[in-house]
């Protein structure tokens, strides 16, 4: 086999080195590329080194289409019917011949998508290079690209070894398709990979099965077959991503209408209604439109308040644990969140670290990192920082100026300058969470910080003095979610009162929420009561509307009970997606369990009949039926696609359909036609000779 | 001597589709002999040959190679078997010396001896770079792939396509001088009776899917005639008569190809009353091109042409 795997690497080698050096430059440049941006790459919108989604898109596509190229290239040329006999009939057996091409092309593909990655990798990771500091994580999401290349590296090979029609041929590809589709919206990290090596082990498996036998799964070894059966499977579905992906591209979407409550400049809320994103009314609590015209609707939003959600609920006596980040592992933020992220010169450049909770200083010049900040307050470039507390609460107010908070203390960080500064409370902790808010003066923005006390909301300036103290009026248990802002006159103060994030979606939306105009010492100076909004609908593509009703009755249901399961036994996240199903939208999710159940019962009845007319033998035909009631439109397909119906011509002696490969007609039992003698036959079946050993 | 069977062919049909390629073919082919697979172009040889090696499936019947069921060959029989597929593939960036390393790693029997010997016979030099080797080169170096491993059955399928008739002629000469051996069996293809005609101790004709010749070269030969029938006027149309395989009609002469012509036949055409009737000499190659070529009856009239009546 060594033999093999030398004639491969020999044979592509040149394929490999070509796309790893376009790769390689595409990755770099998409490092260097800055959206909008200015010549110190200063400017974080489109994520940070690793993740930024310019160099994700490159990753993506490029490990996808280097694994699949190679895949396809190995086999392709070879496919010539003489070279390909002459591949198979070397005394090996055939799977021998898969692996010895399946070990060269891994080593090909590490040559062509890993080594560009690695080179990205380096090339961040020395100082000098990039203005951030590399944070080991973010090379997960590339990582998993690389990882998901492999199944398109498989996909390549069994595209090419699979005979047949060009639907068929293709189900390798839309399974690694789906794969990676799948995966590039998972949130976690090792789900994303494990569910791209899965596919890629299974379509090696598929693949080591095609070479026994292209064109049918008659012939392969059981383990092949079965695995090509579940990329027929996973390759089916791709064909619900294509239908969502066409409705995202082309479709029109529907009617969305969503409606929430801000405050005004001069501290009474606002009901904004969006019909498609496009405002349609601002009234006040009466439900009447203002008649100021500063506030008429084509500019209202300009006179707003620049309010923020200090704490989504103060306390925790429900024991009930909030995920306020999303673990998004592509997002460069699960890992590193730059201080400022616009393009404005600036000598230095901080970063907060999320893993070990620290933050980073970097001289944009330089492209260095200068100094850190951690637990124990600033230390230099290589020292070792103790991480901040994971209760620790960090605001930043811009300008290089941090609030940190620990569950009683509060201080104030000012980075240029390195000074660490304690704050006192007004009233005793814990912090439940900062915000930042701001007034918009004449000169510009001035910005607060507004801290949640357990009784009270105080409110810091950026210089760090204590401008403001305000009271809660309500019972902050139920309605903590807290927002603060402040008028322009920057005397008076607004803190708003929404349900608490541990109260259930379906109360919450029946609960009011409270506005509160207030002085600097707390004194309530006007209180204002606002109606709960309109449920939120939410506008979906025609292509969104079909794939979700297309589901697999096993993927929907099971998924169902995978949630409701995870959520009896404790699990945050599952009883959040439990809640998402039947909480808001039962309506939704029965119509749409009753429209999958629907659906893969016409398909299994279809199924049924083709499979009967097409003379699949009886056990098949009831096997076929259970997999396509239990799969839905994927079981179809793959019945379509993988069925292996038997060929059929009509039959000379009653008409009807036979199959091929039987010898008697199975409805009238008529053999085949005799080949008619013509008396032009030569047969002569006397003794052979045979030659004489030759001299 | 072994007369086992070496290949052994029961029933075998095979479909692309709903097309039928061959049709129920029965053969038997022993040990020792040089067996010519013979006919047109999409007649069923190579599919038939691809189905002994195991590299397609019958759609029904079955076949045996050396004994073994050709859907379940071994590696070990394959190593016995040498094939030889149409089109002399080699790799091009290979050289002579590395293709045949590259192909002796797979043969636990490899002869180095033998491999020399072909290439040297073909005049190849073991630096040459497969990829500039001229098409009768490559089918040197292709044979000489084939023959080092020692197989005990040697399937060619028509190893001399594609080649000039010069070129055709050198390398069937050589390969036989070079394959021939002693329980060797060989499988030749080919769509031209003269490239087996030399060397063959059997032909096998396939036409239409189905086996329509399996016999000696001699005995096919003998068994096809060529009449040439001249009449007075416009001569009659030809009748129908068993073994007939064409016929073509001029202003005063009736040819007739037939094959297995017994002394009825022969009442038969004299029963049209010619002036004369001449059997004719027809070579090897004629009666072949008659046998498989199209049947039914052709016409050419002179006076049709120059309007007279």
């Amino acid at each position: 086999m060594s033999a093999l795997v030398w004639k491969e690497l020999r044979e592509n080698i040149v394929w490999a080195v070509l796309l790893m050096l376009a790769l390689a430059g595409a990755e770099i440049y998409a490092l260097h590329y800055v959206e909008y941006g200015g010549s110190l790459d200063l400017n974080f919108f489109d994520g940070v080194t690793l993740c930024k989604s310019t160099f994700l898109m490159v990753t993506t596509f490029g490990s996808a289409l280097a694994g699949l190229a190679l895949g396809l290239l190995q086999v392709l040329p070879e496919l010539k019917r003489d070279r390909w006999a002459a591949l198979l009939h070397r005394p090996l057996p055939r799977g021998q011949i898969f692996w010895g091409k399946a070990l060269a092309g891994l080593l090909l593909y590490f040559i062509a998508a890993g080594l560009p990655f690695l080179f990205s990798v380096w090339h961040v990771a020395t100082p000098g290079n990039i203005n951030a500091p590399f944070v080991p994580a973010m090379i997960r999401p590339g990582l998993a690209d690389v990882i998901s290349g492999v199944a398109f590296y498989f996909a390549g090979l069994a595209v090419a070894l699979q005979g047949g029609g060009i639907l068929w041929r293709a189900l390798p590809f839309l399974a690694a398709f789906h794969s990676a589709f799948t995966a590039h919206y998972e949130d976690l990290f090792r789900v994303a990979v494990e569910g791209s090596a899965a596919m890629a082990l299974t379509l090696c498996v598929a693949g080591w099965g095609a070479i026994h036998a292209r064109d049918t799964l008659r012939g392969r070894p059981w383990l092949g077959w079965m695995a090509f059966l579940i990329v027929a499977f996973y390759g089916a579905c791709s064909f619900g991503d294509l239908v969502y992906l066409a409705g995202e591209l082309t479709g029109r979407k529907g009617t969305s209408t969503y409606s929430y409550w801000q405050v005004l400049d001069n501290g009474r809320p606002v009901r904004f209604d969006y019909i498609n994103g496009i405002l349609v009314s601002a009234t006040d609590p009466d439900g009447k439109p203002f008649t100021e015209p500063k506030y008429h609707l084509d500019r209202v939003r300009s006179y707003t308040l620049g309010m923020n959600q200090a704490t989504s609920y103060v306390g925790n006596p429900h024991g009930w644990h909030y995920r306020w980040q999303t673990e998004y592992y592509r997002e460069s933020n699960n890992y590193i969140n730059p201080l400022q992220s616009y393009s404005h010169p600036r000598l230095e450049q901080w970063f907060h670290i999320n893993g070990d909770s620290h933050y980073v200083g970097v001289l944009p010049i330089e492209k260095k990192v200068f100094a850190q900040l951690g637990a124990k307050g600033f230390a230099p470039a290589e020292a070792a920082v103790p991480a901040l507390s994971d209760k620790t609460k960090i605001g930043e107010s811009g300008n290089g100026v941090l609030f940190v908070a620990d569950r009683e203390t509060l201080r104030y960080v000012r980075l240029s300058k390195r000074e660490i500064t304690p704050l006192p409370l007004p009233a005793p902790g814990p912090i439940h969470g900062m915000s930042r808010f701001w007034a918009r003066v004449p000169s510009g923005n001035v910005g607060f910080k507004g801290v949640a006390l357990g009784a009270m909301m105080a409110a810091y300036d950026d210089k760090g003095q204590l401008a403001a103290t305000l009271p809660y009026q309500y019972d902050v248990d139920r309605w903590g979610q807290l927002s603060v802002g402040v008028l322009p006159s920057l005397d008076r103060f607004v803190l708003q009162y929404a349900p608490s994030i541990w109260i259930d979606g379906k109360t919450r939306k029946t609960m009011p929420q409270y506005v509160d105009l207030v002085d600097s010492k707390g004194k309530v100076l006007q209180s204002y009561t606002c109606l709960p909004t309109p449920r939120e609908v939410y506008s979906t593509t025609w292509g969104s509307f079909i794939a979700k009703r297309l589901n697999s009755p096993a993927f929907f249901f099971g998924e169902m009970l995978y949630q409701c399961v995870g959520a009896a036994l404790g699990s945050s996240r599952l009883r959040e997606k439990w809640e998402e199903n039947w909480g808001e939208n039962t309506k939704n999710t029965d119509e749409r369990a009753r429209m999958i159940g629907l659906v893969a019962l016409v398909l299994a009845g279809v199924t049924f009949f083709w499979a009967r007319r097409t003379q699949v033998p009886s056990r098949l035909v009831l096997a076929w039926t259970a997999a396509v009631l239990v799969l839905g439109l994927a079981g179809f397909v793959m019945f379509w696609l993988a069925g292996a119906r038997p060929r059929t011509v009509p039959c000379v002696a009653c008409r009807r359909l036979r199959r091929i490969d039987h010898d008697q007609c199975s409805q009238c039992g008529a053999g085949w036609p005799v080949h008619a003698a013509d008396d032009t036959e030569i047969i002569d079946h006397s003794i052979v000779r045979v030659p004489a050993p030759f001299a | 001597m072994n007369t086992a069977p070496v290949i052994e062919i029961d029933h075998l049909t095979k479909f692309y589709g709903t097309r039928e390629i061959v049709r129920d073919l029965c053969l038997t082919v022993p040990a020792g002999s040089i067996y010519g697979f013979l006919g047109r172009n999409g007649m069923g040889k190579t599919t038939t040959i691809r189905i002994l090696l195991g590299l397609e499936e019958p759609t029904r019947g079955r076949t045996r190679v050396l004994g073994e069921d050709s859907t379940r060959l071994n590696p070990e029989t394959r190593a016995r078997i040498g094939y030889l597929p149409e089109g002399h593939h080699v790799y091009g960036w290979m050289t002579v010396r590395e293709c045949g390393k590259f192909q002796a790693s797979f043969f636990p029997k490899w002869n180095q001896d033998v491999f020399e010997a072909v290439i040297t016979h073909f005049r190849l030099e073991p630096k040459m770079k497969a990829g500039h080797l001229s098409r009768g080169q490559r089918a040197g170096l292709c044979l000489a792939l084939t023959l080092a491993p020692e197989p005990e059955l040697l399937v060619l399928d028509d190893p001399a396509l594609g080649l000039d008739p010069v070129a055709r002629r050198s390398l069937l000469q050589s390969m036989l001088y070079v394959t021939r051996q002693p329980h060797r069996t060989i499988l030749f293809s080919s769509h031209l009776l003269s490239d087996v005609e030399r060397v063959a101790d059997r032909i096998v004709v396939l036409d239409g899917g189905g086996l329509r010749a399996d016999c000696t070269v001699e005995t096919f030969r003998q068994r096809l005639r060529h009449y040439v029938l001249k009449f007075r006027d416009t001569p009659p149309a030809a009748p129908v008569l068993p073994g007939l395989l064409e016929s073509f009609r001029t202003d005063r002469e009736l040819l007739m190809t037939l094959a297995n012509v017994t002394p009825e036949t022969e009442a038969l055409l004299a029963a049209l009353q010619p002036e004369s009737m001449e059997p004719v000499e027809m070579t090897l190659e004629d009666a072949f091109v008659s046998y498989v070529g199209e049947r039914g009856e052709k016409t050419f009239f002179t006076h049709q042409l120059n309007g007279h009546k």
